[in-house]
């Protein structure tokens, strides 16, 4: 497989690319300030595996949940990559690329992002399959699932300030708490486009991204009909 | 008050902004916003000279915290501000400091400085500044 994947909808800018038997990855934490290093980065990591664009069979993006503007910068970076190489491209689930190094783990896997405004995306995992939709919940809301789950685990850039706004009063041990794991493995990225390709080819209009929360504009519009 | 006094005004405010804090600059054409705002960016120890981003709407300094300088004069409408993506950095660590802010004010949900400013009749400038809880408080 010769394939690139990126992710720019969280604070972590997470890239990975495949060449046969090479493979790179890098997940770099520093704030939303992906824009600027985001090419320079892909350049650099085709380059170590000795992989032209133009040889690439698939282009992973992912569509969010997360930054609006993040999700923009790459998939307007993706179609930009695409267009010009003539690859086709596939999006990718931010949550189910968190989710997907903890495929084989014996609970519920609860990928989660701040999702701005005091509220959390997140989606439930169990034995490698999505639980639930990716939802856009209240802390309260996510808590309540939580009682409900099985051994649950909180994964993703966001999980300690996700596990700290549902728990705000809690001053005890963190074992009281369900755990979490910041990991964010890009090649989860990788994972993800090639199955997506080979189970929903490619939609020329597409990726799309995921906002899943509506925007101010829209629920006005709605008000209004 | 004089510019120079809407300066220093500025860099006291700069004093007590924290990451997230939030500043809504409110008054009319004139009324001295952009001028309060070179304050407080140099009371946050930007050595850029801030430049209204009236254009460009959203300009990006660094200080003593990231200062994120956004002017809603031409936004117009819910779908336009949707389009910037303001969420990013008013939930962020970085100061936020909005000119026409009564623009967004209704949706700015956590606590923030809102200074309302006008063109006083001996021809300076009179600046409020109030705190304001927003609808989750903290």
């Amino acid at each position: 497989m010769k394939a690139l994947a990126i992710d720019t909808a969280t604070d972590v800018l997470a890239i990975a690319a495949v060449n046969g038997e090479a493979r790179i990855s890098l997940a770099l934490r520093r704030g939303l300030q992906h824009s600027p290093a985001l090419i320079p980065l892909v350049d650099r990591l085709l380059a170590e595996i000795s992989l032209p664009v133009t040889e690439l069979e698939m282009i992973g993006c992912s569509v969010g949940p997360g930054s609006f503007t993040g999700i923009r910068i790459g998939l307007a970076t993706a179609k930009g990559i695409g267009f010009a190489a003539q690859v086709p491209l596939v999006g990718v689930t931010t949550l189910d690329a968190l989710a997907r190094p903890f495929l084989e783990r014996d609970g519920d896997v609860f990928a989660v992002l701040d999702a701005r405004k005091g509220n959390i995306y997140t989606a439930s995992y169990r034995g490698g399959s999505r639980t639930s939709e990716y939802l856009d919940l209240t802390p309260a809301d996510l808590r309540g699932r939580l009682a409900a789950a099985e051994r649950p685990l909180l994964v993703g850039p966001d999980a300690e300030k996700v596990r700290a706004m549902m728990y705000p009063q809690h001053n005890g041990a963190p074992r009281d708490l369900p755990p979490c794991s910041s990991l964010f493995d890009p090649l989860a990225l990788l994972a993800l486009t090639a199955e997506n390709f080979a189970r929903d080819g490619v939609d020329p209009t597409g990726p799309h991204p995921l906002y899943l929360r509506q925007s101010e504009a829209e629920i006005e519009s709605g008000k209004n009909r | 008050m004089t510019g120079e006094q809407t300066i220093a005004e500025g860099e006291r405010i700069a004093s007590v902004l924290a990451p997230g804090s939030v500043v809504l600059l409110i008054g009319p054409l004139g009324a001295g916003k952009t001028t309060l705002a070179k304050g407080i960016a140099r009371g946050l120890g930007v050595a850029e000279e801030l430049i209204s981003p009236t254009y460009t709407i959203i300009s990006e300094y660094q200080g003593r915290l990231p200062l994120h300088h956004v002017d809603l004069y031409r936004i117009e409408g819910r779908a336009e501000i949707d389009n910037l993506g303001l969420d990013d950095f008013l939930w962020g660590d970085g100061v936020s400091l909005v000119e026409w802010g009564e623009k967004i004010e209704g949706e700015i949900l956590r606590p923030h400085l809102r200074i309302s400013m006008r063109i006083a009749p001996d021809g300076g400038r009179d600046i409020a500044v109030e705190h304001r809880a927003g609808a989750l408080g903290s």
